[in-house]
């Protein structure tokens, strides 16, 4: 069980870290590290300053959603979670829209469009614990003479510190680590270590100096999820002090406007972006038009004459069928070693350092391993699959993982000793329960890699890009062709994520009834 | 003119639980009655945290019906403790003196001498998960008691607590209320433990607040 994740992991993750580590090792003499240095600096401002915005808005919808019982509450949460499972380029997309002339292209562009992504990572961390909170004790507070708003910063906030914590360095690593938003939305001036290094290896070919810059964003990452690692170890052990507790009904005049005008504000804030995006596709200088529809289907409205822009789309969902086949496979197996095999906790570590290595990372990784005479892979349809799955494993074993320690191990002992053997028994136990999670797995695994931009950026030959990538070199062209086509594309990658998403949701759903 | 006084005051959710006419002029009261007849919806009403349906609640000739949790000056100590877990225990005791303007050397001076009161000397930098649930209790009685709330409530406050300390705690508390004459009332569903710690005793019967003996 253990052996095809060991080996998946060495292929995929051990051969390209080593080719970074190999050739940021062999000029590292020769290379001028001021410049890295500077946009190191500057992208952890920017990341601060998102990070800092996005726990000051997600703060009072992670309230209303863990503390009251209100109509349409379920819609709320799950609507300010769709940002996050969207691709970056499109939200990025989006927002240069919705903005136009307003705001120009720049940092605030590129910090409004990380809060946006980043709201869901706050309302469900922050959110998951807050919910836990005894409702009492803010009461308590109040009857030793606090109000509201004391009892808040006195009682709940405090409680909150550890994982206030723990989603702001996960945050900040998103942040500091963007591609696709900066590159949309920095217009030249914002970037960060990711933009450098995807310019060093595909203008500049300075290979040695992208594998550096790439090995200083691993140290920054590391630094930043330690200490959120610590932060979450302190909330760990407050853990106990934590229960589930039932959703309050909203009482009072002040109370009910409070929660309606939070609510309100996230719908529109998560909402509008999109129907900008849509509006975008639909309309030019004079007006509505299908004419950014019709070009999809046009060699000339693309960034290759290989293809037209939806040949883009069906690669894209090809990745993603390919994707959502290895990392399901690997990740199901991964997590099932870690319950049976002494060599799957020592897996399950090495799993998930995908999630503090950037994508642009792995990307250089892949092409330094296999990108290059004499082992040049770019041409396989499996390059860009094997990246996408490394970044999927790790979401993979998040979800399967739980569900596999949640199920009630007595049954493969009672499989045993009516004569099963252990393989019989672990699936007698665990596979009702396996087939149904790790197809929801795979689907994620799918939805990472639709959107998925950062190694694809690296890998995907000009003559078949992915979805994003030709986003993104729509972009980088003049014209309100390219701008509407881009649009385009963008809904239908929305639309393509929103109905595996929604998918995914009822396989869960089913699950739970099964249960 | 009493000091706390229930006026037909109703309790309830989407239907009435439970009205009630209360007048108390000093000691310590108890509210007995089976689970679900609404004692702890109507010290939760009282106390602020759950809206009355009509009637009203008197206190000191003030009618505290509408006014907020933090204005009413009411104390109240819950089936657990709900100790603060980021604060220390003297913090915890501090908490409502801040609130109601105290400097901090002299709100940490009154919280050592409430502590001592509640036999909790010595436990002043312990944090709340160091504590037992019947030294957690006492520390939630000092920190109730401390802004000098005009009125106490006592939710089942021993009710996670196994018998022999539940009886010892009991007792010591009402011993303890009544050298500082508060006027307290507490729900419990243990008529022994009524009879023998309380002044005036009061059963709901028939979704009504009956006196049963003073």
């Amino acid at each position: 069980m253990w052996v095809f994740p060991a080996l998946f992991l060495c292929i995929a993750l051990g051969l390209p870290l080593a080719g970074v580590l190999r050739n940021s090792l062999s000029d590292i003499s020769a290379v001028d590290f001021s410049p890295q240095f500077g946009i190191a600096v500057t992208a952890g401002g920017q990341a601060l300053i998102s990070t800092i915005g996005a726990l000051l808005i997600g703060l009072p919808i992670a309230g209303i959603l863990a503390t009251y019982r209100f109509r349409g509450r379920g819609f709320v949460q799950a609507l300010v979670t769709v940002p996050f499972v969207l691709p970056t380029v499109v939200i990025a997309l989006a927002f240069r829209e919705l903005f136009g002339s307003l705001l120009s292209p720049g940092l605030a562009l590129v910090v409004i469009a990380h809060i946006y992504i980043n709201l869901a990572v706050v309302v469900r961390i922050v959110g998951a614990t807050w919910q836990q909170l005894d409702p009492r004790m803010v009461v308590a507070a109040r009857s030793l003479g606090a109000s509201p708003w004391r009892a808040f910063l006195t009682v709940t906030l405090p409680q909150l510190k550890a994982v206030l914590a723990s989603a702001a360095s996960i945050v900040f690593v998103f942040c500091f680590t963007s591609l696709g938003v900066v590159l949309v939305l920095g217009n030249g001036g914002t970037r960060t270590l990711e933009t450098q290094i995807l310019r060093q290896t595909s203008l500049l070919l300075d290979f040695p100096t992208a594998a550096i810059t790439a090995l200083l964003q691993l140290i920054v990452v590391s630094i930043a999820l330690l200490l959120g690692a610590r932060a979450s170890m302190n909330a760990t052990q407050n853990a106990r002090n934590l229960r589930f507790t039932r959703l309050s009904v909203i009482r009072g005049i002040r109370a009910r406007t409070y929660v309606f005008l939070v609510a309100i504000a996230a719908c529109i804030f998560v909402i509008l972006p999109l129907i900008s995006l849509a509006s975008g596709s639909l309309r030019d200088s004079h007006g509505w038009t299908l004419q950014w529809w019709q070009s999809l289907t046009e060699l000339d409205a693309g960034t290759t004459r290989l293809g037209s822009p939806l040949t883009a789309v069906v690669t894209s969902v090809k990745y993603a069928v390919i994707t959502g086949f290895i990392a399901g496979v690997i990740g199901v197996l991964a997590a099932m070693s870690v319950l049976s095999h002494r060599l799957g906790r020592a897996i399950l570590v090495i799993a998930l350092a995908p999630l503090g290595i950037s994508a642009a990372t792995l990307g250089l990784g892949f092409m330094l391993a296999y990108g290059r005479p004499p082992l040049d892979l770019r041409g396989a349809d499996l390059l860009i699959p094997l990246a996408h799955s490394i970044v999927a494993v790790p979401l993979v074993i998040a979800v399967v993982l739980p569900t596999l320690r949640s199920t009630d191990q007595r049954f493969a002992v009672a499989a045993s000793s009516l004569g099963a053997r252990p393989t019989r028994a672990f699936f007698t136990a665990y596979g009702p329960i396996l087939r149904i999670v790790a197809f929801a797995a795979a689907g994620l695994a799918a939805c990472v890699s639709l959107g998925e931009f950062g190694a694809a950026s690296f890998l995907a030959r000009s003559s078949s890009p992915t979805t994003p990538v030709q986003i993104v070199k729509l972009l980088q062209r003049p014209g309100d062709q390219s701008f509407g086509v881009a649009c385009a594309l963008a809904v239908i990658l929305v639309l393509i994520t929103l109905t595996l998403v929604a998918a995914i949701d009822a396989l869960s759903r089913k699950r739970w009834v099964k249960v | 003119m009493s000091a706390f006084q229930l006026q037909a005051l109703v309790v309830g959710y989407e239907s009435p639980l439970l009205t009630a006419n209360l007048s108390i002029e000093s000691g310590t009261a108890a509210i007995l009655g089976p689970s679900g007849t609404g004692k702890s919806t109507l010290l939760a009403t009282v106390l602020g945290s759950h809206p009355a349906m009509s009637g009203s609640i008197v206190i000191n000739g003030t009618d505290v019906t509408q006014m907020p949790i933090h204005q009413r000056s009411i104390g109240m100590v819950f089936q657990d403790p709900l100790l603060f877990p980021h604060l220390t225990v003297s913090q915890n005791v501090m908490y409502g003196l801040r609130r109601n303007g105290l400097n901090k050397t002299d709100s940490l001076k009154r919280a050592l001498e409430l502590l001592q009161w509640v036999g909790m000397q010595g436990f002043e930098s312990r944090s709340p998960q160091e504590l037992s649930g019947g030294q957690a209790q006492r520390v939630a009685l000092a920190r109730a008691l401390a802004p000098n709330p005009a009125v106490l409530l006592l939710d089942e406050p021993y009710s996670s607590l196994d018998a022999e300390l539940r009886n010892r705690l009991a007792t010591e508390v009402a011993d303890l209320l009544n050298e500082r004459d508060v006027l307290a009332i507490h729900v419990t569903h243990d008529q022994s433990e009524a009879c023998r710690i309380t002044d005036a005793v009061y059963r709901v019967e028939h979704e009504r607040l009956v006196a049963v003996a003073n």
